[in-house]
């Protein structure tokens, strides 16, 4: 950890953490696990299935974390495993109990129901897990679409028309649509 | 219509609900790390200073109280592991929505293992007891009819560790007593197991095992070590296990470097002598896809199937699934980017394999055989069948009711169970409904409709 500290960069970082150093491993992958934990929950609506589909996705990264050639690569990489960690929570859960989402906690009163953004909310939660993927790595962490099909296993097209999918759902102007 | 700019806000409110608990980062990352972590080094116990002339006699004495320890050991092994486990009197069934995997008139099992007796209306779960030491990883279930039943369980040296042995739990009574088993241990650290059995007596084991080792040098004291692969079988039901063969992925045999960087999806024997093994590359690391492998001697020697090529774009990492035998014909089923593509069909055993699309998306197949099967897909909640091995597909039913599919499971070419739902106008609130069919999808019976969640504020029961 010194002599990274010495050296800076990620690069050190990531050639450190493939042989073995715990702590670079820490460095490398803790500013990624915040992103790591909305995008779990954003497939998963559900926040203790998140934490532990961000921490069986850690296990994993650190296990082929030798695998990594560049540290640009890092953030990428890191989704993807969480991403496919939580589609096999999501598998594995779907196919004995359906689980819904969270209920929402301070719901509108019925009189506020015609509130756009409201229903905006409610059509985000209509979405499939991996529209809402999606459109979250997108709109929320304004990650190109190029980023977004690396972090969920499909090319950049495939991404681009899974978003443009999500945005018809969601009857979003495509006019405007920034993909 | 929305704009973009509403969108953004939207999910700004959307994840201000799922934002991170606090300590999130340290917990994760320091939990994640002692999963891995093969045994806790301790390096500031220092050895105590014996005196030169007592070192001899101390270390006799040690040499003795090791050999009767193991002796002892060896001999309540050898009881324990032949000793049928007799669980807690059954908790009483509870009345679920849950798809069975196997079912046999009215008895059935779920994964868990789950169990029912009445046609998948109420479960029980009848798990075996956890064993001491219990670790994470490599837990299994395979069903091979009304009552018999395995299930794989890891154990280590200390608890939610890494594992050092597998234990492998059987029952021949519907999981009212367990008898258990055990794997020799061929690395730190199981990552996962599969199983298969052809009758009550005869299965195999696959284990993936062991990406770390204790390492000195290494500043964590942990170092990396290549994935070992073992093959067992047994012979008595799972009590006994003979290794067949084990690879590393550095040795270069072609066991240790089938589909690299992928998890076995299933593995299915066809005869005492051919068996299919198949992988799970959706993790988004290593091997994009990998080819099924394939043994015809017994799970010796393992070689890649040769199939078509990929049918997908460069970029997707492609999964496969346990081929469903009808003598020589069989079906395989294909998931890239988390849909699946279709099914790649055989009519010589396995020797030649086309690719049939899937002509619309879809999410999960259920074959009961190489002809006959079943998914949702296309517009709507559609049920489709096919009765050619995946040539043709006509849908069978249309649940007009339902906003969305929720999985399907046909336990043999009549009967079969669907999961759908439907969510009330709010939105919030939803019912799921659980189906049976008798005649092979055209008709169907609701066996439960069930409120999911609690009715939020705005609720209103969805008009029948």
């Amino acid at each position: 950890v010194q002599q990274v500290a010495v050296l800076g960069g990620d690069e050190q970082l990531l050639a450190a953490a493939r042989t073995g150093d715990q702590a670079c491993f820490e460095r490398l992958i803790g500013p990624h696990i915040a992103v790591a934990y909305r995008l779990a929950a954003a497939m998963l609506n559900d926040a203790g299935h998140a934490e532990d589909a961000v921490q069986e996705a850690t296990l994993r990264a650190w296990r082929s974390i030798h695998q990594v050639r560049s540290s640009a690569q890092v953030k990428g990489w890191f989704l993807t495993i969480v991403a496919n960690r939580s589609r096999s929570l999501r598998r594995a859960r779907w196919w004995t109990v359906i689980r819904m989402p969270e209920t929402r906690s301070g719901l509108p009163s019925p009189a506020d129901a015609a509130d756009r953004r409201e229903d905006l909310s409610r059509a985000l939660g209509r979405l499939s897990p991996e529209e809402r993927a999606a459109i979250f790595l997108r709109f929320y962490e304004d990650m190109s679409s190029r980023e977004v099909g690396v972090a969920l296993g499909i090319t950049a097209t495939a991404a681009r028309s899974r978003i443009h999918r999500a945005l018809r759902r969601l009857r979003v102007d495509l006019a405007e649509e920034e993909l | 219509v929305n704009t973009i700019k509403d969108l953004r806000q939207a999910l700004s409110e959307e994840m201000s609900r799922l934002q991170p608990p606090a300590g999130l980062e340290t917990r994760v990352l320091q939990q994640a790390l002692r999963s891995a972590a093969a045994v806790p080094l301790d390096r500031s116990r220092k050895s105590p200073v014996v005196p030169m002339g007592r070192r001899t006699e101390l270390a006799a004495g040690i040499a003795a109280v090791v050999l009767a320890a193991i002796v002892i050991g060896t001999f309540a092994y050898i009881r324990a592991a032949t000793r049928p486990h007799t669980v807690a009197p059954p908790i009483t069934s509870r009345a679920m929505q849950v798809l069975p995997q196997v079912m046999a008139g009215n008895v059935g099992w779920a994964d868990g293992p789950q169990r029912t007796t009445d046609g998948a209306l109420h479960w029980r779960d009848v798990s075996p007891p956890a064993p001491a030491n219990r670790t994470k990883g490599a837990e299994t279930n395979y069903f091979l009819d009304g009552y018999h039943a395995w299930v794989t369980v890891a154990t280590g040296a200390v608890a939610l560790q890494n594992a050092t042995a597998l234990v492998v739990f059987s029952t021949a009574d519907g999981g009212q007593t367990w008898s258990q088993g055990r794997v020799p241990i061929s690395g730190f650290g199981f990552d996962t197991a599969s199983l298969d059995f052809i009758d009550p007596q005869r299965g195999w084991l696959i284990t993936d095992s062991g990406r770390q080792t204790l390492d000195t040098k290494s500043p964590s004291g942990i170092g990396t070590q290549p994935l070992t692969r073992a093959v067992y079988a047994s012979n008595d039901g799972g009590l006994t296990w003979t290794k067949l063969a084990d690879a590393t992925e550095a040795d270069g045999s072609t066991l240790g470097t089938l589909a690299p960087g992928c998890s076995p999806s299933g593995l299915t024997f066809t005869s005492l002598n051919d068996g299919w093994l198949t992988w799970d590359c959706s993790n988004g690391i290593g091997s994009p896809r990998s080819e099924p492998a394939v043994t015809h001697d017994g799970g010796r020697s393992w070689q890649p199937v040769p199939l078509p090529s990929f049918p997908s774009g460069s970029n997707y990492f492609c999964s496969t699934y346990p081929p469903v035998f009808t003598v020589s014909q069989a079906v395989l089923p294909v998931n890239c980017g988390g849909s699946v593509l279709g099914v790649y069909a055989t009519s010589d055993a396995g020797r030649s394999w086309s690719f049939r699309t899937l002509p619309f998306s879809s999410q999960q197949l259920d074959f009961v055989d190489a002809n006959a099967g079943w998914t949702f897909g296309g517009t709507g909640v559609s049920l489709y069948r096919t009765s050619d091995g995946g040539q043709d597909w006509v849908v069978v039913k249309q649940f007009a009711s339902e906003q969305y599919a929720g999985g399907v499971a046909f336990v043999d070419p009549a009967t079969g169970f669907a999961l759908t739902v439907r969510y009330a106008p709010d939105g919030n609130s939803g019912y799921r409904t659980m189906w049976k069919t008798t005649d092979g999808g055209q008709t169907w019976s609701v066996m439960s409709s069930v409120a999911t969640g609690p009715a939020g504020p705005g609720f209103r029961r969805p008009s029948p």
